[in-house]
């Protein structure tokens, strides 16, 4: 084997290695953390303000997104249905495209965008400004104090956020469908409730949950795990939401297989 | 008292800490002096377990620091941060009263108010303070805050890591006067 052979093995080698313990200490942050989801002390204040955060306020834009994507799926179908002469299928399809996929995956990259960006900002800053040691040294755990109540929020404001996707997507759909497309109203709505199943809408909910779970979580632990100076800040922000989106994509792949190809 | 034994840590290469052998007794007050990264706050962090030594044995009153309850242990020591390290979500009077506001120091929000109130005045700073937020105050003025919050839950012992850093002569000479009384007041 030539040298060069051997420094791109070697490569590749340290690549799979960091890439590995990388993904250890990630499990093992997130089983540090679930693990105090049951301990005292609980930070109720510190729990209801980040649901407000990642829930409450993320409402206009998940709507809005959901809204005009709903709405262009229902142009998209009829279209691409007009060609095989079934331009009927407009709701069923919205119906199980926003429900199944894209209502989750939206909420998912919008808690990436808005939520892990900013939770990984703040707790990098609070990180370099010596915030976190302050917190030790006022005998509060940051795992506690700072990553359980966030990640609990994420875990239930995921699903209502994806309910809430979901309804309004499909309402941008019914909105497209009967005021441009022709479709009768009732006719819609009747064949939207009836084709969906609950198993649909429990994989939603399912992956709401997760979605904001690795969103959170992600937010979390390139927050606590920043390098120094405003460069750290940058540098963990950006990575977070790199990490959060792709994790969130991935995860949804293997959620999905596991729910409807089982 | 603090004893340090034999106390190596390093950051890559850089080898910060060699050998540290030092005591402090109790109600000593001891200044440490040196040059930039040379491992004075690490070694205020080693105690507080925010910085973990890479061989050697801290005590307090002859209690290994890795073998003490840390809820009770941190109760003890109070620390006034370099940069400050107030809590930028929350009004002054928060950050004072922190510790009042949670764990085994708990007191009802007017009583932990009204001590955090208090403390400020005991550093020079008016009540109306209270209410605002970190960062409408000046580097001297959070220097205080963070000084009132360092001593709200009257600890046995402080650390003050650089308590003047970044003021001008005139406030650090306030500063130092503020630890000295401070540290003459309790002992």
């Amino acid at each position: 084997m030539s040298a060069q052979m051997i420094l791109i093995v070697r490569a590749l080698g340290r690549l799979c290695i960091d890439a590995i313990s990388a993904l250890g200490r990630l499990v093992l942050f997130a089983l540090a953390t679930l693990s105090h989801v049951f301990r005292p002390p609980f930070y109720l204040r510190e729990f209801f303000t980040a649901l407000l955060n990642v829930g409450y306020l993320s409402l206009p834009v998940v709507g809005l997104t959901a809204l005009f994507t709903g709405a262009a799926l229902a142009l998209q179908i009829y279209s691409g249905g007009s060609r095989f002469n079934a331009p009927e299928v407009v709701p069923q399809i919205v119906a199980i495209g926003m429900v199944r996929e894209l209502g989750p995956v939206l909420v998912g990259l919008m808690i990436a965008a808005r939520v892990t960006s900013s939770i990984a900002a703040e707790m990098a800053t609070m990180k370099v400004t010596e915030q976190i040691d302050a917190l030790v040294t006022l005998s509060t755990a940051p795992m506690k104090y700072l990553v359980m109540p966030r990640v609990l929020a994420g875990l239930m404001a995921g699903p209502i956020l994806v309910a809430v996707a979901d309804s309004i997507g499909i309402f941008g759909g019914f909105i497209v469908a009967t005021q441009t497309l022709g479709f009768n109203p009732a006719t819609y709505i009747l064949n939207t409730m009836n084709f969906l199943t609950s198993a649909d809408i429990l994989s939603s909910m399912a992956k709401g949950m997760a979605f904001g779970f690795i969103a959170t979580l992600m937010g979390c632990y390139y927050g606590l795990n920043s390098g120094r100076g405003a460069q750290g800040v940058g540098a963990a922000t950006k990575a977070s939401v790199q990490a959060a989106a792709v994790l969130i994509l991935a995860a949804n792949f293997l959620l999905t297989a596991v729910f409807f190809t089982a | 008292m603090i004893t340090f034994e034999n106390i190596h840590k390093s950051f890559g290469s850089n080898h910060v800490l060699r050998g540290v052998n030092l005591t402090v007794e109790r109600g000593e007050s001891m200044v440490i002096i040196g040059g930039s990264g040379t491992g004075k706050s690490v070694l205020i962090k080693t105690v507080l377990g925010l910085v973990e030594p890479d061989s050697g044995r801290i005590l307090v009153d002859g209690q290994d620091v890795t073998q003490v309850k840390r809820d009770a242990f941190l109760s003890r020591f109070g620390m006034l941060f370099q940069g400050g390290a107030l809590f930028d979500s929350m009004p002054v009077w928060q950050n004072v009263a922190f510790r009042l506001q949670r764990g085994a120091l708990k007191r009802p929000l007017a009583e932990a108010r009204e001590i955090a109130i208090e403390k400020l005045r005991r550093v020079g700073l008016a009540p109306d303070v209270a209410d605002r937020f970190p960062a409408e105050l000046s580097g001297g003025m959070q220097k205080r805050v963070s000084l009132a919050r360092a001593i709200a839950a009257e600890p046995e012992i402080i650390f003050f890591d650089e308590p003047t850093t970044g003021l001008d002569p005139i406030m650090s000479g306030v500063i130092n006067e503020l630890i000295r009384e401070i540290v003459v007041e309790m002992g």
